[in-house]
């Protein structure tokens, strides 16, 4: 990397010239309708030529507005959850690369990119119909291994209520179960992308590490831990930053499990969804409230990762 | 100093790329160069100018199904052999998809030049995007050569008088009907048959309960599962369930609250009952209505709070469940795909002396009896002639009643012949409307979305949800009835008022013909009354409507005892004598 | 020897356990390809009967279906993946160069506009976009959906290729300026040659996003002739009655033309992501 100064300058201003499309296009098409957005925060707007100023009206009305709270409430679980999510991409990169031959290790990553090809929205249907209690097979896999019983058992202990005896649950229709339900969908969690980025990661440590280790008798995890771990950290750190932009601004995957309401009792309702909904549903007076909602959602996201840039510090 | 990138065999440059990636490569830019000739072809072929010099008319729906297509692909083959320098497309756009793909096309000024219309009525698109019509739909239709309705003019040869396609806030046609919709429930005759011994529909609602529990005792007999209704997520409020029995219960009871006389409670005559306790949301006959709707639910499939219509459809193809509610739409899909006789009847309702329910049913309810499936022009669509000659062509009468048959739907032309078995489609003109609408606007829409479900799966009571209901309408009725929408809208009624004069004085007199600004008539003929009452309703935002709304004909009007408006802003009603005569000329439309 | 026999022998143990979790993994993460499979073959009442192993007889005419509904759209959707990449390669490569060869006055800012274009909530974006490209004039082009589309893709692409290019020695970078080539020469003759296979992987990374996108398409396109096979998915999800089989066929074989990507694609593509491709 070279340095330039402001005073060298005058030698260099064409280098300039190398990201100019860039920031064009960035600017005009993603950053010029998001002011657009703040413009019309301010107003009650309905999406096309009427509006009608109300300063911070629409974000007076989102601070108090419980669904506002009662979906970033719920984001923090699924935050939470995806933490945890996240695991299982790293232990398999690590199996995989702890494997003695290579050709294996080459022809597992292959097979691990094959299911990539499936987009999301199929990803998704899939497992809509996973949920469901008549013809869906979670509840039957569920009894086949056991754990419907567990469950039942589990939901005496706490008094839930929902997992009863020669009962189906019904994963997205009882209010109970539907976080339960964003939670685990996607099972394994193991995302393809994810798998490679940790092995590249992975790949660049010799076996004489692994040697020292084993000569100072570390078992498997502690293995982990001290070599490997930290190797990859800085991966585990951009991933846990998109993970949490993403499940932030999330709203394709309840929009299809759910519907625009977010389900019975509005469980789902997370803010991307209630956002999608004020904007495209009610939007004859609720566009601008959209929009503020959408401002208050930037400034959130900026404000977590602020935080996780000051103090999740990587040593290399 | 050059480097070059060397591979393990030691080539270099090109060379350096194995066989199977140059495939791959020259693969990629072949298919890539093949697309972008196809590409380039395509483009040249777009516009309204075809290769061919026909000119384009672009008519959008959103009914998936492929026999509405292929309808409509013959009705299109046949307009094109008679105009052959036309070429119809018909697109159809999913529904769920299709009010935002409409609304970024009427923003970008790339409208089909005929689009179905999704909610009737929706002034505010409408007069910004879609074209007037109310002088084409007095013309002649020519396609109705040689029938009976030859030479009638083009709305008076619906069985309703296009009254579908005319939106009552802006007192204009703006939408062309093709058929006429009504929600019914479908039942699986077989299973019928086999749960309860014979496949007759039920009469009253206590016979529908009884064959519902047969049909449990069935399934439970031979350890299937089988549900008697499937139901839907969507439960939405006019066609569905809910809609349905608050009406038949409440009816009546909203005609203190239609303020402007439009059949129906107004959103301020409701807030303004709210407000002043006058309106009980929780009297009986609500509570009755839901509670009937909570014994329904009873015989709903688990899940269904989260079951889509297609899962639902699903459900009842499949024959494990033995009535769905649907509409006309419906029908054919049934008939194709189900391997059961599918038979129809109307919701029932019970019985007045049903023990539970009977004394609150003021009546069978009222179904507007208009015309659907309504089609807009848009304003800047460059062949409007052309595209409404198209329309008028479908509607012509051997043509709908063609289409109608193809799709079993219900035609909407007079004349029109259709099955017996489509009979039980025919709405009930006459019947208890002026019902309690307790749920409008996007934040009480919102809470009732999410907990009239938890209510009919028995996870709240009736008193919490209506608690929870009368909350919300304290605090975000006032602000979204009275403030915002009026904030809103206030412009659009500026612009509004001013187009409204014009056509109010064309439709309540046919000799007005077209009056152009400042231009008067003489003096002191009814003609000339008329325009000043009108006038003067106007100033004071008052909706004459019941004049001419075909299905009032009651001659006097009794201004509701407490009004949100004082007093002395009351019009005078008009003398009697004008009045009748108003009322005749309104009643012959 | 006893003892080397041993020692392979523990090896081999010791590896078993390593394959079978991978292996357990693998086979959740392939069931929904193994369904979805499965599915395209099936009617309605075959899915429904016995949604989990595979019916006789098969139904073909589902991929038949399935290719009639692709077919239309396939080279609309080619030209448009493709294009997108290539012009997405193209400016992103050049952003990168300024990023990772030199550290400029604003380099830093211009960075972070970068990054935080990611933080935007795309929903409300929608409809000022469209107002925008429609007093461009873009409604109804490829290009209203070719430079958008672009504008946030880019961000990745430049992320990825950034972090390549600082790894580059920076003497080659110096000796070739004072051989007195311009950047651009530098960019062809170093970057491209030496970044290769990061290049190739975000290239198909990206050929895979468009490819299946929708939402753009849908908006801006307009015309039926006009849409890729995205937008034609999902009008397929929008029937009163799904046809489960065809349905699933359809997706497959819009997925093929993937499928042959990824089979010409898969070492360098692998391999790409396996050296090191992301570093902080």
């Amino acid at each position: 990397m070279k340095n330039v100064s402001v005073s060298q300058l005058k030698y260099h201003w064409r280098v300039y010239l190398f990201v100019v499309p860039s920031l064009c296009l960035l600017l005009t098409f993603a950053y010029f309708p998001a002011m657009g957005a703040i413009y019309y925060s301010f107003f009650n707007w309905d999406g096309g030529f009427v509006k009608e100023f109300i300063g911070f009206g629409n974000y007076v009305r989102a601070l108090g507005d419980p669904y506002v709270r009662h979906g970033y409430y719920v984001v923090a679980i699924l935050v939470f959850a995806n933490l945890f999510k996240m695991i299982p991409s790293i232990a398999a990169a690590v199996v995989i690369h702890r494997l003695k031959s290579t050709r294996s290790g080459y022809f597992y990553r292959v097979l691990f990119v094959i299911p990539m090809i499936i987009p999301g929205i199929v990803m998704i249907l899939i497992w809509k119909y996973f949920f469901d209690p008549n013809f869906g097979i979670l509840n039957e896999f569920l009894e086949f291994t056991g754990l419907m019983d567990a469950l039942i058992a589990l939901d005496g202990a706490f008094g839930w209520g929902v997992f009863l005896a020669d009962s189906a649950p019904a994963w997205l229709s009882r209010p109970e179960l539907i976080i339960p339900a964003l939670i685990i969908w996607g099972f394994p969690w193991v995302g393809t992308i994810g798998v490679l980025i940790y092995l590249s990661g992975l790949s660049g440590i010799s076996d004489d590490i692994y040697d020292a280790a084993k000569v100072d008798g570390a078992g498997p995890l502690r293995t982990f831990f001290s070599v490997e771990l930290p190797l990859i950290l800085t991966q585990v750190r951009i991933n846990l930053i998109l993970m949490i932009i993403g499940t932030i601004k999330e709203y394709g995957l309840t929009l299809v499990l759910l519907g625009h309401t977010g389900g019975p009792g509005g469980v789902g309702l997370v803010p991307g969804l209630y956002m999608f909904r004020r904007a495209f549903y009610d939007k004859e007076t609720e566009m601008g409230y959209a929009c503020s909602l959408g401002i208050i959602m930037f400034l959130i996201i900026l404000a977590l990762t602020f935080v996780n840039q000051k103090f999740v510090r990587v040593d290399k | 100093m050059k480097t070059k990138m060397k591979t393990k065999t030691g080539k270099t440059g090109w060379r350096a790329i194995s066989p199977l990636i140059m495939f791959g490569l020259i693969l990629l830019f072949v298919s890539y160069g093949i697309s972008l000739v196809h590409v380039i072809r395509i483009r040249r072929n777009m516009g309204d100018i075809g290769v061919d010099d026909r000119i384009v008319i672009r008519l959008a729906h959103f009914l998936s199904e492929e026999n509405v297509q292929s309808a409509f692909s013959k009705l299109a083959k046949d307009y094109e052999e008679l105009h052959p320098d036309t070429r119809i497309v018909v697109q159809s756009v999913p529904q769920r998809a299709y009010q935002q793909w409409l609304n970024t096309q009427q923003i970008g000024g790339t409208t089909p030049d005929l689009f179905q219309l999704q909610a009737r009525g929706d002034w505010t698109m409408a007069s910004k995007f879609q074209e007037v019509l109310t002088s084409q739909v007095g013309q002649v239709n020519p396609y109705n050569v040689g029938t009976d309705l030859e030479g009638v003019p083009w709305r008076d040869t619906y069985t309703d008088g296009m009254e579908g396609g005319y939106f009552f806030s802006l007192l204009e046609f703006y939408g062309i009907p093709m058929t006429i919709e009504s929600t019914r429930i479908f039942y699986n005759k077989d299973l019928f048959r086999r749960a309860a011994g014979s496949d007759r529909p039920p009469g009253n609602f206590g016979e529908w309960m009884e064959i519902c529990a047969a049909i449990q005792a069935y399934g439970e007999g031979r350890d299937e599962t089988i549900f008697p209704i499937a139901a839907t997520r969507d439960y939405a409020l006019l066609s569905g369930f809910n809609g349905f029995y608050v009406t038949a219960f409440t009816g009546g009871l909203a005609i203190p609250y239609d303020v402007n006389a439009g059949g129906g409670p107004t959103t301020q005559g409701t807030l303004w009952g709210f407000q002043t306790g006058t309106l009980d949301f929780d009297q009986e006959r609500v509570r009755a209505a839901y509670d009937i709707q909570l014994e329904l639910a009873e015989n709903y499939q688990p899940g269904f709070m989260s079951d889509t219509a297609d899962q639902a459809r699903f459900l009842f193809i499949q024959g494990r469940a033995g009535m769905l509610l649907g509409n006309t739409y419906d029908l054919i899909l049934f008939r194709d795909t189900a391997r059961f006789d599918v038979g129809v009847f109307r919701i029932p309702l019970p019985d007045p002396d049903d023990p539970k329910y009977g004394r609150f049913v003021t009546g069978r309810i009222w179904e507007e009896p208009v015309t659907k499936f309504l089609f807009g022009l848009s304003k800047r669509s460059s062949h409007k002639e052309i595209a409404l000659d198209f329309m008028k062509f479908a509607t012509s009468l051997p043509n709908n009643e063609w289409f109608c048959r193809q799709l079993d739907w219900f035609p909407a032309i007079r004349g029109a012949e259709t099955s017996d078995e489509l009979q039980v489609f025919a709405p009930s003109g006459e019947g208890v409307s002026a019902s309690l609408e307790l749920v409008t606007g996007p934040d009480i829409g919102l809470y009732f979305d999410h907990n009239f479900l938890l209510f009919l799966g028995g996870h709240l009571s009736f008193d919490e949800f209506m608690d929870g209901l009368e909350e919300i309408w304290r605090t975000k009725g006032e602000e979204w009835l009275m403030v915002k929408r009026f904030a809103i809208t206030r412009q659009e009624d500026i612009s509004r008022e001013r187009n409204l004069s014009r056509s109010r004085v064309r439709v309540l007199f046919e000799e007005a013909g077209e009056m152009n600004p400042g231009q008067t008539m003489g003096s002191g003929t009814a003609y000339q009354l008329g325009v000043q009452i009108v006038q003067a309703f106007f100033a004071h935002s008052f909706n004459y409507r019941q004049f001419i709304h075909p299905h009032i004909k009651d001659g006097t009007y009794q201004f509701p005892p407490h009004s949100l408006m004082p007093a002395e802003l009351y019009p005078i009603p008009p003398p009697d004598h004008v009045l009748e005569e108003m009322l005749h000329r309104g009643g012959q439309k | 020897m006893f003892k080397s026999i041993s020692r392979s022998l523990k090896n081999q143990r010791s590896e078993v356990p390593k394959h079978a979790f991978i292996l357990m993994v693998l086979f959740f993460a392939f069931f929904p390809l193994y369904m979805i499979l499965n599915i395209s073959l099936k009617t309605n009442d075959q899915f429904f009967n016995d949604p989990l192993t595979p019916t006789f007889p098969y139904h073909w005419e589902n991929w038949v279906y399935g290719w009639k509904q692709v077919s239309g759209s396939i080279y609309v959707t080619i030209f448009l993946s493709f294009t997108s990449t290539a012009f997405n390669l193209t400016v992103s490569l050049c952003a990168a160069y300024f990023f990772g060869r030199y550290k400029m006055p604003g380099g830093r800012l211009f960075f972070m506009l970068f990054l935080m274009q990611m933080f935007i909530p795309g929903v409300v974006n929608l409809i000022p976009l469209f107002a925008l490209l429609r007093e461009l004039h873009m409604i109804g082009t490829f290009a209203g959906v070719i430079i958008p589309a672009t504008a946030g893709a880019q961000v990745i692409a430049i992320y990825l290729l950034r972090n390549f290019i600082e790894d580059i020695p920076q003497d080659l970078f110096d000796s070739a300026q004072m051989d007195g080539a311009s950047d651009l020469r530098q960019i062809v003759h170093i970057v491209i040659p030496m970044c290769t296979p990061i290049i190739v992987t975000v290239a198909i990374l990206d050929f895979i996003n468009h490819w299946n996108d929708f939402v753009l398409p849908l908006v801006v396109l307009g015309r039926e002739e006009l849409y890729p096979i995205g937008v034609r998915l999902y009008q397929l999800d929008g029937v009163n009655l799904k046809q489960w089989g065809p349905m699933m066929a359809t997706y497959i074989i819009a997925a093929i033309p993937l499928i042959i990507l990824f089979i010409f694609g898969m070492r360098v593509f692998v391999r790409g992501i396996g050296t090191g491709a992301i570093k902080g």
